[in-house]
């Protein structure tokens, strides 16, 4: 997005920083509730059904 | 030093069609100065980045110039990229410019204490001078800014017109994310801009011989100086530097080695200039179409562009076409004479747009054509001969809101009206005036509806105020979707509902009308 | 930063850098370091892995609680009402406002429920279980605002002790629940102890139009009596206050949401051990770590102009209701008035509570 006619310090992104099993640990220990985000396929199914 | 610019998102709910060529050109100016330069465009993309990535893009280096600029339309985001520069770097000069500021700097400085320099007017010398001055701070000489100082807004002297334009650089392309606008070069529903795959807007024109009562020109031409200045400071400014003028074109010259350099490097294949009204100045419009021809580049890139209709004839609607111009946008505003006469003060009327579509269609090159609906004086009549004029010509045209931006006449005679949609209180005082109540704390009042107003400043396709005596803005919202949909019927029936009345002339349209007849006549023969 | 770009500045804006610097866990880091923190390097993809973090511990821990539950509430499901009795007299033209509360740190800090308690609006109270003690005990009672709602989700037993108060008992019979299929049993029985009124709906898992989905089964069999057209389902955004939201809209037709105490964050000010009575931090992480930093975020909200620390949890929610709420109907408008928290951006319009209260004469 941002661009210059210098070197602009690169905002790494990094993948291997994103330590999947301390986030899990973390996930598991921080005591969410029972439910989670539902996803579908039909995107318009996704939010609210008056009927199933 | 290290200096960034960034380009606000503008008309976001519209692919981005235009690259930010006025900040472009201030990044080239800052890069002449051999600065560190950086632009940040926040328009090149859809949906437009998050704020937190918009932060972590900001906060990539400690900048010591933040310049933002932009129209009043993009306001809400411009202030916010305003606020979010200034806590990611707080040492920061902070310089805006842009119609959002031009016209009214002492409430914007007010609102954003965050910017330290207002740009008014014309900006490119104004800039330049800002960032030779950096070091030692010294505001007070630079034309055309106000600053702060010890608490106050300080304003110098205005920053006359640049008399030869061909002195400002091209925009800073290389710093541009070129391939991504290149994606949404189909975006622009004009015949021709609409099948182009490397398309880039830019305008060769300053200013506009109308003085349409809706429009402004980002205090770049003489009708905004004696607006913002009066009449007589522009006259002494013509006597110092020169007349100030109401139309400035860069030469034929510069734009077709612009154009040139754009085929070389970037392989252009369309160019819409962006001019306000290119065609007012037909002598320089037949140089141009020669220069264009005679450099071949008529083969290589297409063209569009916008006019008015009483300067197109014939002949150089048939040169146009040979320089390879697809389309011609020109501001119809309304179907009925009354309301481009008095409301507009357009200085054409419907024939002269009706010539001007003829005219087009018989020498091959598209018409386009936008118009308003919400003038001032604007009743269901002239709404119907609008309407006509689409029905005639066989066009689906979508309106747009007639919207009091900051800086234009309409915005300015109807002021007061404008605050009062902001205000209850406001509106309220108008009708019964209450004595107990402080000039100040009305100011207080006005200050706050003013602000509300420009947050809700849009592409005039949406609710914000109104300057219609006629209607409010329920009634515009239904008008403009019936003028969209070419349905008179209905538009007749909601004047009945509304109790407008309408002209006998629209009676064989009016299904009211025609069912209170026919039953009448009924009613007759059965008697 | 070096010598060449050192900087001056005033007391003021050292203090509030300093602040600032301190609440992001780097009182003991130079400037320099600090500034590079600034560039935060959390992106969607971060969030999306929490996703499916999400949707591996929720179905291992729970999926056979919500068929023990299911199978435990039918018989209550059959004999009473579906959330779909509370659309008949609500549609979109005569919808009401409604105010949804959970209990994010802003409802506390800003005193959200007396303002509420002493305002005169009119619309529905649209409460999480786990502020219903608090709001009552605040005045926001189902006397003062007759159209009073409840919501639970959560099928784990605990939340039983959110309705298990002398407060609830004396305002019960008063107060509508929004109950989940799959809530415990034991929540149920201390509702219906209280006498409180009982609406069913399912919640959102795995429904796939497929016949081998819990959502699938469930619904045949909550059809199997009295509910011919089975209940309405509704998204959760896996917490209580975005179903609260789904259903202001969705059942309640409410043109206008306001949200109260939906921060999915904490402030900034706000210290790691506060944070851990909310969701807990491992006292063994490294709280210095680049991982740890993108689990636990500091965003900047330019709406309400303040920082809001997360953890995944409230990354995962926030995500979530933000990319909700502007997929929403065009006619529903939700107003974030915590004055706080991440929940910005398109769709969502920041307001402060008063003001929005002042605006519409209530």
């Amino acid at each position: 997005m941002i661009k210059g006619n210098f070197n602009i310090k690169k905002i790494e992104i990094d993948e291997k920083d994103n330590n999947q099993k301390e986030l899990e640990a973390l996930i598991a220990k921080a005591g969410a509730g029972s439910h989670m985000i539902f996803r579908s396929e039909d995107k318009d199914d996704e939010l609210f059904l008056d009927e199933l | 030093m290290k200096v960034l610019l960034i380009q606000p998102p503008v008309r976001v709910d519209h692919d981005p069609v235009d690259i930010p060529a006025g900040l472009g050109i201030l990044t080239s100016i800052a890069i002449q100065e051999n600065h560190q330069v950086a632009l940040l465009d926040l328009n090149a993309q859809r949906p437009i980045p998050k704020w937190m990535e918009i932060a972590q893009q900001i906060s990539v280096e400690k900048w010591d110039v933040i310049g933002i600029g932009g129209l009043s339309s993009m306001y809400e985001d411009i202030r916010k990229v305003i606020r979010i520069s200034r806590k990611l770097n707080p040492e920061a000069l902070i310089v805006c410019g842009g119609g959002f500021i031009t016209y009214m700097p002492d409430k914007i400085m007010n609102f954003e204490p965050e910017i330290d320099i207002a740009c008014i007017g014309e900006g490119e010398e104004t800039w330049r001078e800002i960032l030779r001055t950096y070091d030692n701070k010294n505001w007070k000489n630079i034309k055309g800014i106000c600053y702060r100082e010890d608490g106050k807004v300080i304003y110098t002297e205005p920053r006359p017109l640049i008399p030869n334009m061909d002195v400002i650089p091209w925009p800073a392309y290389e710093l541009m994310d070129l391939e991504n606008y290149f994606k949404y070069s189909g975006s622009m529903w004009y015949d021709g801009a609409f099948q182009s795959k490397r398309r880039i807007n830019f305008t060769t024109e300053r200013g506009c011989p109308r003085q349409c009562t809706f429009c402004t020109h980002n205090g770049m031409n003489r009708w905004d100086q004696e607006a913002m200045l009066g009449k007589s400071k522009v006259k002494l400014m013509d006597q110092e530097y020169g007349f100030q003028s109401v139309t400035r074109f860069f030469s034929p010259r510069y734009v077709v080695d612009h154009a040139l350099w754009l085929y070389e490097n970037y392989n252009v294949d369309y160019i819409c200039l962006l001019d306000e009204n290119l065609t007012s100045n037909n002598k320089r419009v037949h140089e141009f179409c020669d220069l264009w021809i005679q450099e071949g580049l008529h083969k290589k890139i297409k063209l569009g562009t916008s006019g008015d209709s009483p300067s197109l004839n014939p002949e150089i609607i048939r040169h146009m076409k040979e320089a390879g111009f697809t389309f011609i946008a020109i501001g119809g505003e309304s179907g009925s004479d009354k309301i481009l006469l008095q409301d507009i003060g357009k200085g054409l009327t419907n024939a002269d747009n009706q010539r001007a579509v003829d005219l087009l269609k018989a020498g091959g090159i598209t018409p386009n054509m936008t118009f308003m609906v919400g003038n001032p004086n604007e009743d269901i009549n002239d709404v119907l001969e609008t309407v006509s004029f689409f029905i005639k010509n066989k066009v689906t045209i979508d309106p747009f809101i007639c919207t009091p931006y900051p800086g234009t006449k309409i915005f300015m005679d109807n002021q007061d009206f404008v605050l009062e949609q902001f205000d209850e209180r406001l509106a309220h005082l108008k009708i019964s005036p209450n004595p107990n109540i402080s000039d100040e704390t009305i100011k207080q009042w006005k200050n706050e509806a003013l602000e509300k107003f420009l947050l809700s400043l849009n592409n005039a396709t949406d609710f914000t105020a109104t300057v219609s005596k006629h209607f409010d803005f329920g009634d515009l919202i239904a008008i403009k979707h019936f003028m969209h949909t070419c349905e008179p019927g209905k538009l007749l029936k909601l004047a009945h509902l509304r109790g407008w009345p309408h002209q006998s002339k629209w009676d064989a349209l009016c299904p009211v009308c025609k069912a209170e007849e026919e039953l009448s006549v009924k009613t007759h023969i059965s008697k | 930063m070096t010598d060449k770009n050192q900087i001056n500045v005033n007391d003021k804006i050292f203090e509030k850098l300093t602040k600032l610097k301190n609440a992001m866990g780097s009182k003991d880091k130079d400037w320099n370091n600090w500034f590079d923190d600034l560039i935060t390097e959390i992106k969607d993809d971060t969030t999306s892995t929490i996703e499916l973090i999400f949707k591996k511990n929720v179905y291992e821990k729970f999926y056979d609680v919500w068929i023990q539950n299911f199978a435990s509430n039918l018989n209550n499901i059959w004999n009473d009402h579906s959330v779909r009795e509370l659309s008949l007299n609500n549609t979109t033209a005569n919808g009401m406002p409604s105010i949804v509360i959970g209990r994010g740190p802003s409802l506390f800090e800003k005193n959200h429920l007396k303002i509420l308690s002493e305002s005169r609006f009119d619309g529905n109270i649209i409460c999480t279980d786990g502020v219903l003690i608090k709001a009552l005990e605040s005045g926001v009672t189902p006397e003062k605002f007759k159209n009073f709602y409840v919501v639970t989700i959560d099928a784990q037993d605990h939340i039983k002790e959110f309705y298990n108060d002398d407060i609830v008992s004396r305002y019960g019979n008063k107060i509508n629940c929004i109950f989940s299929s799959t809530i415990s049993p034991e929540t149920y029985n201390v509702a219906k102890n209280n006498k409180m009124k009982i609406f069913w709906l399912h919640a959102l898992f795995d429904y796939n139009k497929t016949k081998t989905s819990f959502n699938y089964m469930a619904n045949i069999m909550t059809k199997t009596y009295n509910h011919e057209k089975g209940l309405p389902a509704i998204q959760t955004g896996g917490n209580v206050g975005t179903s609260s939201w789904m259903i202001a809209w969705s059942i309640l037709k409410s043109p206008t949401i306001v949200l109260l105490g939906i921060d999915h964050g904490y402030p900034d000010t706000m210290s790691w051990d506060e944070i851990d009575k909310y969701h807990k931090i491992p006292s063994d992480v490294d709280k210095t770590s680049k991982s740890f930093k993108n689990a636990y975020p500091t965003i900047y909200n330019p709406d309400f102009d303040c920082y809001c620390k997360q953890d995944p949890i409230f990354q995962y929610y926030s995500k979530a209701l933000i990319e909700f709420i502007p997929r929403a109907p065009s006619w529903v408008n939700t107003i974030n008035a915590t004055g706080g928290g991440s929940i910005f951006g398109p769709g969502i319009t920041c307001m402060n509570f008063k003001k929005y209260l002042e605006k519409n004469n209530f």
